[in-house]
């Protein structure tokens, strides 16, 4: 068990920079998710944390130590690999006890581990298969199991749920923060699916573009964004955004969507005149009697919820770069999302009111992205 | 580098490499090289140098090779000889033929073979085995056999031609130049649809069945499904082992020495057996290395086609 | 799936079994021609089937030729060659598949083109060297000269093969604290074991095939020869007992005939996989 510290570190491929000024601080216990869309460098960062990528620059540190010059087998770290990477040729005792095996435990102390590690993970009847003759799940579980026995200062999870069905997933994302719980040892956990990442983080690291964008607990992220990538990447379905100049009203500041003025956050008071990005989620707007008068474009029934779509004012479109938006797929950049959880029936091309709670709406500066006042 | 700076843990029981730990992310890339080296001397000393060796030797007025002792002079004689004599010319000539043959009638042997065993029926493992069995005989072995088949007075062959009236006296497969021809083909074809038929089997079953499937629903038969889906797809297979049947006959030499030796009259003598006879048989290596110079050009040049495909796939 | 015509179906067996006879003929032909009494060989017609199989010709080639000898060369060429080949290329192929070297890819391109040259031309520079070196006559001269072909064409296979597995199985291996060397034997050999069973096969048999190496670095005496440079030499005599080279003729294609019907699987699969990329 241990800290986990990133300084400085960059990595370069070339001259292409795919990871830059990653710092991070990681508490002894502390369940920690690197999240974001592919190629966004997350896996690179747990990587070289487990010395299978050299560094460009900085230093990593587990426990206080630096390890940044260490092969993976000194650094007293365990991994989980997407696909599992059981050796194939070896039963799952022998896959299990193997890093035991090369730190040079005797055989009856392995056997006495192996057993106890596939005791909590109920992989006992199973111990002397081959991986090939288990189910998904189970090789799953065999690879904690060859994390768990080593009784590492940290473990690394390389997107482990990615190959199970929905089912499996969700019922293993709570088998493993408990497990995390238990042993209280320090985990960091890649993944680019959002969801895995508020539910099981302590910490949320969140990445694009081989940057750290923010860094917080799925409180901080899903109220307090810090730019409009995390605003979008976060929740499901993500942030709305649109564009509007902030007028000041009888009642503080105001801006038009559509035709129809709405109320704004009192520090927007400040920002009289300018153009700005306004970001609300799609569960805080509200269907109402007054108010902006939207047309239905598409209704998306989930059962309990639906997604209401509607274009965005043409005024009001952003004319951002979409790559600065979450690559939030389920929508395209005209369109805003309404999620409502009631009995009403919603059809194509009926024309709604919607409110704006004031509390609810972000701000961000359209130059940096960033949020504003 | 910033090797010299980072201190290193090394293990005591190491031996030469014990202060560098390989694992280490930064070393990792050394650990490749040294696989690596073993090899690359491994080929420097016994394909490169003899290469470059052999461009010297075709340079040289030698008749036996040494390396060491003093070198002859350079010159271009062996070339002049390699472009002005009739020999050349009627070596590729021959080359060209045999590969001609050879390479159409195995492909069309080894696709026919595939398309055979590709059809689902009971026993087709052990049909696939059959197929492709003369692969493993080995080329010498086939030869003989061959070369029995086809002897003038008591082979096989003959007594079937005869038999059937196709020839109303026994073709001389040893003395007659056309003949002998035919015969170094037969062998080649035999030793060379099987490979041809592996693969293009692996083609074959690569292709989705939902092609078929589709193209059946549109209406098509037999001979359509042929043309349009199994055709097109085959196409860059086929190209592949053609180009490596042409390869193989361009360098093969035990099936046409032991067969029929470079004749009747260099009937069957292609560059391969140029090089050797005028190198082991006439004692001019220095002619024989151009040769051999010549041939390893022409297959540069046939197997471009092939490596720029494989090339496209190494990264 | 379609039910075929059970008209269909006869037709079919019926091609596969005159394909498979025709193309097989000749192997079948060999064993006949080795059991026949050497007066049949020039009967009228040819007798299809030894009514009267002659089973101490296999003795009167043993008693003959120094064949126990030529097999015992053939081996010892094949085993070396293949332990020796396959030994190299297995790091070499390890290093160009797991690690972006420098010059990597060129050497990558030198071992796809060198798996292409003529041997016929490579046999006079090496003979010159052989000769410098007092290697001539001797089975070594054999064995380095075979390996300018295997080298190559084993490595391009195994590379193919490794790069069909997870690189994940190493890294793990690595975190799990095994040392790179010990993560090649303990992990990627194993794992490997059926690219290597076909690499090796393919090997040997290219080994055992060999004709031209041997004929040309064994001329000496005919203690140091091949198997097939027996059977081509039982051919160049002025009566030929077409009985005796067939029966030398199985003897020498037995082994890999057995290695072949074993593991064509492994062998046709590494092929496909080698040489289609």
């Amino acid at each position: 068990m241990a800290t986990v510290q990133f300084d400085q570190i960059k990595k370069s491929y070339g001259a292409v920079e795919a990871i830059r000024d990653f710092n991070l601080d990681i508490a002894d216990g502390e369940f920690c998710v690197f999240v974001g869309p592919s190629g966004c460098g997350k896996s690179t960062a747990l990587k070289m944390l487990a010395g299978l990528e050299a560094t460009t620059g900085g230093t990593i540190s587990i426990g206080g130590r630096d390890v940044t010059e260490l092969g993976p087998g000194k650094r007293d770290i365990a991994m989980v690999f997407q696909n599992y990477a059981l050796y194939p040729h070896m039963s799952v005792r022998k896959n299990i006890g193997f890093g035991l095996k090369m730190q040079g435990m005797a055989a009856r102390d392995i056997n006495t581990r192996v057993e106890e590690a596939a005791r909590v993970l109920e992989l006992t009847p199973y111990l002397d298969r081959k991986p090939r003759a288990l189910s998904g799940g189970q090789r799953q579980r065999v690879a904690l199991g060859r994390a768990i026995v080593r009784e590492p200062k940290a473990f690394l999870m390389d997107e482990p749920l990615s190959n199970l069905d929905a089912k499996l997933r969700v019922q293993t994302r709570s088998e493993i923060v408990k497990l995390q719980k238990r042993l209280g040892v320090t985990t960091i956990y890649v993944t680019h699916d959002q969801t895995e990442a508020l539910t099981m983080a302590d910490k949320i690291v969140v990445m694009k573009g081989g940057e750290i964008q923010q860094v917080g607990s799925a409180e901080d992220l899903f109220h307090t964004p810090n730019n409009i990538f995390v605003a979008g990447f976060i929740g499901s379905p993500g942030m709305n955004f649109f564009h509007g100049t902030v007028a000041t009203g009888a009642d503080g500041p105001v801006t038009r969507f559509g035709e129809t003025k709405i109320a704004l956050p009192a520090k927007c008071a400040a920002m009289a005149g300018r153009d700005m990005i306004f970001g609300i989620r799609p569960e805080h707007l509200r269907v109402a009697e007054s108010g902006p008068s939207v047309g239905l474009t598409l209704v998306e029934n989930l059962g309990t919820e639906k997604i209401l779509h509607f274009h965005t004012p043409g005024q009001n479109m952003l004319e951002l770069d979409r790559t600065a938006l979450a690559n939030d797929e389920e929508r395209d950049a005209q369109s805003m999302l309404i999620r409502v959880i009631d009995d009403r029936r919603y059809r194509d091309g009926e024309t709604l009111n919607l409110s704006f709670p004031v509390d609810k709406i972000h701000v961000f500066d359209p130059d940096t992205n960033e949020v504003a006042g | 580098m910033t090797d010299t700076t980072t201190p290193h843990r090394g293990r005591s029981s190491g031996g030469l490499f014990a202060t560098i730990d390989f694992s280490a992310p930064r070393h990792r890339a050394k650990f490749g090289y040294l696989l690596l080296a073993p090899a690359v001397l491994l080929m420097a000393v016994i394909i490169v140098y003899p290469i470059l060796l052999s461009v010297s030797i075709s340079m040289q007025d030698v008749r036996i090779a040494r390396i060491g002792d003093g070198a002859e002079p350079w010159t271009l004689e062996n070339y002049q000889w390699l472009f002005g004599s009739g020999e050349t010319w009627h070596a590729l000539w021959v080359t060209f033929k045999l590969v001609a043959v050879v390479g159409g009638l195995s492909v069309i042997i080894g696709f026919a073979t595939a398309m055979l065993v590709n059809q689902k029926f009971r026993g087709r493992a052990a049909a696939r085995l059959f197929v492709a069995l003369p692969w493993a005989v080995p080329e010498v072995v086939a030869t003989v056999i061959w070369a029995w088949m086809l002897d003038s007075s008591f082979g096989l062959v003959n007594w079937l031609l005869m038999r059937s009236g196709m020839v109303s006296e026994p073709i001389a497969f040893g003395s007659d130049p056309n003949a002998a021809f035919a015969a170094v083909c037969f062998v080649m074809i035999w030793k060379g649809y099987p490979l041809m038929s592996i693969m293009l089997l692996a083609g074959l079953q690569s292709i989705p069945e939902e092609q078929y499937q589709a193209a059946k629903v549109d209406g098509a038969g037999v001979w359509q499904r042929f043309w349009y889906i199994t055709l097109p797809n085959m196409l860059p297979v086929v190209g592949v082992t053609l180009v490596m049947t042409t390869l193989w006959v361009f360098r093969d030499f035990a099936i046409i020495h032991v067969l029929t030796q470079g004749g009747p009259l260099g009937a069957t003598t292609t560059l391969s057996i140029l090089t050797y006879e005028q190198s082991f048989e006439f004692f001019r290596m220095g002619q024989g290395a151009a040769v051999g110079v010549l041939t390893m050009v022409l297959c540069a040049v046939i197997s471009r086609a092939l490596v720029g495909r494989m090339a496209k796939s190494v990264h | 799936m379609q039910k075929r015509h059970p008209l269909g179906t006869f037709a079919l067996y019926a091609t596969v079994i005159v394909t498979c006879a025709l193309l097989l003929f000749p192997i079948y032909w060999m064993v006949v021609t080795a059991l026949q009494p050497s007066s049949n060989l020039r009967a009228y017609p040819p007798q299809f089937w030894p009514t009267d199989p002659q089973w101490n010709v296999f003795a009167d080639l043993l008693a003959k030729h120094p064949f126990m000898l030529w097999f015992s060369n053939t081996i010892l060429i094949a085993f070396a060659t293949m332990t020796i080949s396959l030994a190299v290329s297995i790091l070499a192929a390890y290093a160009l598949s797991r690690f972006r070297l420098r010059g990597g890819q060129g050497l990558g391109l030198f071992i796809l083109t060198s798996k292409m040259l003529p041997a016929t031309l490579l046999i006079i520079p090496l003979f010159a060297i052989f000769r410098s070196t007092g290697l001539v006559g001797s089975l070594w001269s054999v064995v380095i000269a075979q390996a300018t072909l295997i080298v190559p064409f084993c490595t391009w296979m195994l590379k193919g093969y490794f790069d069909t597995m997870p690189p994940e199985l190493e890294q793990a291996a690595l975190v799990d604290g095994c040392s790179p060397l010990g993560t090649i034997w303990r992990i990627v050999l194993p794992v490997a074991a059926p690219g290597l069973a076909a690499t090796a096969l393919y090997a040997f048999v290219v080994s055992w095939s060999d004709f031209l190496f041997g004929r040309t670095f064994l001329t000496t005496t005919d203690e140091s020869w091949t198997l097939q440079m027996g059977i081509a030499s039982l051919k160049g005599e002025f009566v030929t007992e077409w009985n005796v080279i067939m029966a030398g003729s199985i003897m020498a294609s037995i082994p890999i005939i057995i290695v072949y019907l074993f593991l064509e699987r492994f062998l046709v699969g590494g092929l496909a996989a080698g040489s289609e990329k």
